[in-house]
């Protein structure tokens, strides 16, 4: 596994950082001439800004760090993860009306990864795609391991994205480079997410699958 | 109690990790020095294993690194092949807090992770107590007022956490670090959902609630005074 030179995600990024830097300094400025007892709402506010600053800053030294360094691959069980995240996540998920539910997680899916990396980035995308889709609606999580591959597909309403928005993040995920102009949040947030597995040789595909649910499709590789 | 294992051996890593992991413990492993420079100074450890030889960097300077450009105070117990007292003095001058010669057992590498963690004061007693609340971590009992209270794993390892910390709020942020080993801030609501089911299993009489919210925070077991 090669260095990979700055991509694009270091623009993307300073967008973002911009966006909460700024409604901290306002808010801020609010609480110079605010009544005092104004103050907790707006520390809660800005405590929300600084969460965001530091979740990016987060992510992004851990693509820097494995851009520089990719992390050793190791035989992880995919399976047994995925059923992690089900059983840690799903408690969740159901709370919220959102159910996840999985398939194909009985037997072992052997794929060949660093789970330091595979770990976070599976429980991040789960994450995102539980708080992206609407109440009521379900997430089903499919593994399927056969033929020498392992492939994760996560279908939802949550994973839907507009064409344009599908072509930026699945080229920044796959290359660390996408088509100019601004990316939203999100597909910088799961683009960025994505990365850390395609620098360690996973494969993507986003597919609109039968409205109102998407699939993510992700191919992990196998030793 | 989160540690990191700096070892590039891999059936060695995996079985002082699963070893470690049997006693509660979370644990992250590098393969090699650069890579836990990079961990330690992105995440918070409460305790690092560093093997003296790791590739790229080796364990003496990523030692002298870290304790150099002050990353972490964090304590650190050396592995080394090299039983020379020259070199023992060498690990402990560059800032180790103690160091462990291979071939070792396990029972005493986990006799000296306590030792430091104790002297770290991290790890006092078996036996955690917040008021009339105990939660006995050999035993994984938790009683209330006497009364014994049924845990899943999950909820055990949260009310732990916020055990370790009474009188200290916690965000939810670092209650997903040391509990669920994700170094993220979670968009779903995990964290306080987990956090009702405690609330349901020991706080069952309103008048003495012993979790409290802190509001845009997160939580706190115990008053902070």
């Amino acid at each position: 596994m090669t260095a990979v030179p700055e991509t694009d995600f270091y623009a993307a990024f300073l967008h973002e950082l911009s966006q909460p830097v700024t409604a901290v300094r306002n808010l801020l400025e609010l609480t110079t001439y605010r009544e005092s007892n104004d103050w907790p709402a707006v520390v809660e506010d800005a405590l929300e800004n600084v969460e965001r600053i530091v979740a990016l800053i987060d992510l992004m030294s851990e693509l820097k760090r494995l851009e520089r360094t990719p992390a050793a691959p190791e035989q992880v069980d995919l399976a047994s993860l995925v059923r992690e995240a089900i059983e840690d996540l799903g408690i969740a998920a159901a709370e919220n009306g959102k159910p996840l539910q999985g398939e194909g997680l009985a037997a072992p899916a052997w794929v060949w990864t660093p789970p330091a990396v595979l770990r976070p980035a599976l429980f991040r995308i789960l994450d995102d795609a539980i708080h992206h889709t609407p109440s009521r609606e379900r997430i089903n999580i499919v593994l399927r391991y056969d033929s020498g591959t392992a492939r994760l597909d996560i279908t939802s309403a949550g994973m839907r994205f507009s064409p344009a928005e599908r072509e930026t993040l699945l080229a920044l995920a796959q290359t660390g480079r996408g088509p100019r102009g601004a990316v939203t949040r999100r597909v910088f947030r799961v683009a960025l997410i994505l990365r850390t597995l395609a620098l360690h040789g996973a494969k993507f595909t986003l597919s609109a699958g039968q409205a109102p649910t998407a699939t993510l499709q992700i191919a992990l590789p196998v030793k | 109690m989160r540690i990191l294992l700096a070892e590039d051996d891999g059936p060695l890593a995996s079985f002082v990790s699963k070893g470690l992991q049997a006693e509660n413990y979370l644990v992250d492993v590098a393969a090699a020095g650069d890579e836990a420079h990079a961990m330690i100074t992105e995440r918070g450890y409460d305790l690092i294993i560093l093997d003296l030889n790791l590739p790229r960097l080796d364990g003496l300077q990523v030692l002298r690194k870290v304790r150099s450009d002050g990353s972490t105070s964090t304590p650190i117990l050396v592995l080394t092949q090299r039983s020379e007292v020259q070199e023992r003095v060498r690990c402990l001058d560059a800032g180790a807090d103690d160091y462990l010669t291979k071939p070792f057992s396990f029972a005493e590498l986990s006799a000296r992770v306590r030792a430091l963690l104790r002297r770290r004061g991290q790890l006092t007693e078996s036996v955690l107590r917040v008021e009339d609340l105990a939660l006995d971590r050999v035993q994984r009992k938790v009683t209330r007022g006497g009364r014994t209270i049924e845990l899943t794993p999950k909820e055990f390892a949260l009310l732990e956490y916020l055990m370790r910390n009474a009188g200290r709020r916690v965000t939810r942020a670092m209650i997903m670090e040391h509990v669920w080993n994700l170094a993220f801030d979670t968009m779903t609501n995990v964290v306080d959902v987990y956090i009702n089911y405690l609330r349901k299993k020991v706080d069952t009489s309103p008048e003495r609630p012993l979790i409290q919210t802190i509001r845009g925070v997160g939580y706190q077991v115990g008053s902070g005074s």
